[in-house]
C-alpha cells in the first residue's frame, strides 16, 4: 500500500515537472543561431500547425527553417516543409524569425516534427535542430 | 356539557367593575385549582378579557400622557433645545467640512499619485442611475527614467504587453546604440526583440512572453555547464556560444535573453535588473 502511494507521489511529481516547467535545453554551440523554439498546435478545422521560432546573435541575411520534418507515431515521416513550398520558412535581412507551416492530417494521431533552422551570412551558414513535443490530434 | 349551557346564562358584568388586583387573584386561584371541578372556562376568559381591555387604555393612557410630557419639556426646556440644535447644526458643518477635506486630500492626492505614475481614479468603480461599471484600467504610467535610452522602446513594449517587473537593465556598456526593434504575437506567445550596436559589437536582447504553459525553447551554448547566478530570488544562467556571453532568465512567463555581452559587464548588468 505504502509502495503504491510513493509511486504515485513520484509519477504525479514527474507528471507536473514535464508539463509545467520551462526546459531550459542547451544546445551545441552555433556561430550565428542562439536561440531556437518551437512548437505543434492544431485549429478547430483540422490543421495541425508547427511554428518556430529563431533568434541569431547578429544580423543574418537569410534567416528561419530549412525544413520541418513531420512525423506521426505510427506512420513515421509523414511530411516535409522546404521553402522551395513553403516560402514564409525563411526571411531576409534580420536578427529574428518568427514564422509557422500549416497542413490537414488525420486526426487521432499523434505527431511531432524536427525543424532544421537555418541562419546565413556573408556566404556562410549553420544549422540548428529542434525536436517538439508530441501533439495528439 | 350541561354546565356549559347553564353558564351562558349566567352574567359576568360584576367582573367589569371589580378591582384588577381582585381579577388576578380570582385568576391565580383558578389556576391552582386546574383540573378541579369548581374551575369554570368561560368565567376564566371573561375576566382575562376585562383584564387585557384594561391594559390597553393604560397603554393609550400612558402614550396621551408622553405626549403631554413631551410638549410640556419642550416649553420648560425650550433654550436647552434652541443650544441643542445650534450644536446639531455646528456638528453638521463638522461633518461637512471633514468630508471636504477628504476630498481635497484625495485631488491632492491623485495629482501626487499621477506625477509618480500612478492614477487612482483610474482604479474607482462608476455608476449611474441605471448601471454599474468598473473603469476600464489604463495601464500605469511606469517611469523609464532609469532605462537605458537603446532599450526604452523595449521597456514601453513590455509595459504594454502587462510586464511592469524589473526585466531590463539599467546599465549598458559605453557606446550602445538602438540599431532595431522586432515584435511579434501569436496565440503562444509574444515576442520583443531589441538589437543594439555597442563599439561595432551587437547585443540582442530578447523577451518572450509565453502565453501556454507548455513549450520548448533551446539555447545555443558551447560545452561546459553554464553558470547559475541568483539576484533578487531570479536564476541568471549564463553561458558561451562560439565565446560569446548569453544571459538568459525565467521570470513567470517571461522568458529573456541577452546575448553577446562583453564578460566585464556581466555582473553589473545581472545587479542592474
Amino acid at each position: 500500500m505504502k509502495k503504491n502511494i510513493i509511486k504515485t507521489c513520484l509519477l504525479l511529481l514527474i507528471m507536473s515537472l514535464l508539463l509545467n516547467s520551462t526546459v531550459f535545453a542547451f544546445e551545441d554551440s552555433n556561430i550565428y543561431i542562439s536561440y531556437t523554439s518551437g512548437s505543434i498546435s492544431s485549429t478547430s478545422s483540422g490543421y495541425l500547425t508547427v511554428s518556430f521560432s529563431v533568434t541569431a546573435n547578429e544580423e543574418m541575411s537569410t534567416l528561419g527553417a530549412q525544413t520541418i520534418e513531420l512525423y506521426s507515431l505510427t506512420n513515421g515521416l509523414v511530411k516535409t516543409f522546404r521553402p522551395s513550398e513553403y516560402p514564409s520558412m525563411l526571411t531576409k535581412s534580420s536578427v529574428t524569425y518568427n514564422s509557422s507551416v500549416s497542413c490537414s492530417m488525420t486526426s487521432r494521431e499523434t505527431y511531432y516534427a524536427i525543424i532544421t533552422f537555418y541562419a546565413e551570412k556573408q556566404g556562410n551558414s549553420t544549422t540548428a535542430t529542434l525536436t517538439t513535443r508530441s501533439y495528439k490530434l | 356539557m350541561n354546565q356549559k349551557i347553564s353558564n351562558k346564562n349566567i352574567n359576568f358584568s360584576k367582573y367589569d367593575t371589580m378591582e384588577t388586583e381582585q381579577l388576578e387573584e380570582i385568576l391565580r386561584a383558578d389556576f391552582y385549582l386546574s383540573g378541579a371541578a369548581s374551575s369554570d372556562e368561560e368565567q376564566m376568559n371573561y375576566i382575562l378579557e376585562v383584564l387585557t381591555k384594561r391594559d390597553k387604555d393604560v397603554l393609550r393612557a400612558n402614550l396621551v400622557g408622553a405626549e403631554k410630557s413631551l410638549e410640556e419639556f419642550k416649553k420648560k426646556h425650550a433654550k436647552e433645545l434652541q443650544h441643542t440644535n445650534r450644536k446639531k447644526r455646528t456638528s453638521q458643518i463638522i461633518r461637512f467640512s471633514a468630508v471636504a477635506a477628504a476630498m481635497c486630500i484625495l485631488i491632492l492626492g491623485s495629482v501626487t499619485a499621477n506625477s509618480v505614475g500612478w492614477n487612482i481614479w483610474d482604479r474607482i468603480a462608476t455608476w449611474t442611475e441605471s448601471v454599474f461599471r468598473f473603469e476600464s484600467y489604463e495601464q500605469a504610467e511606469t517611469d523609464f527614467d532609469h532605462i537605458p535610452e537603446p532599450l526604452k522602446t523595449t521597456a514601453e513594449k513590455l509595459t504594454e504587453y502587462g510586464i511592469t517587473e524589473n526585466a531590463i537593465p539599467t546599465v549598458l556598456p559605453d557606446g550602445c546604440e538602438f540599431k532595431n526593434n522586432s515584435f511579434f504575437s501569436d496565440s503562444e506567445k509574444i515576442s520583443i526583440v531589441t538589437e543594439l550596436s555597442c563599439d561595432s559589437e551587437p547585443i540582442i536582447f530578447q523577451y518572450v512572453i509565453h502565453l501556454r504553459t507548455v513549450y520548448d525553447s533551446e539555447f545555443q551554448k558551447d560545452e561546459g555547464e553554464p553558470d547559475i547566478i541568483e539576484h533578487n530570488g531570479i536564476l541568471f544562467y549564463v553561458f558561451t556560444n562560439c565565446g560569446k556571453y548569453t544571459i538568459t532568465w525565467m521570470d513567470g512567463s517571461l522568458e529573456c535573453m541577452i546575448t553577446g555581452i562583453p564578460e566585464k559587464f556581466i555582473e553589473e548588468i545581472i545587479n542592474s535588473i
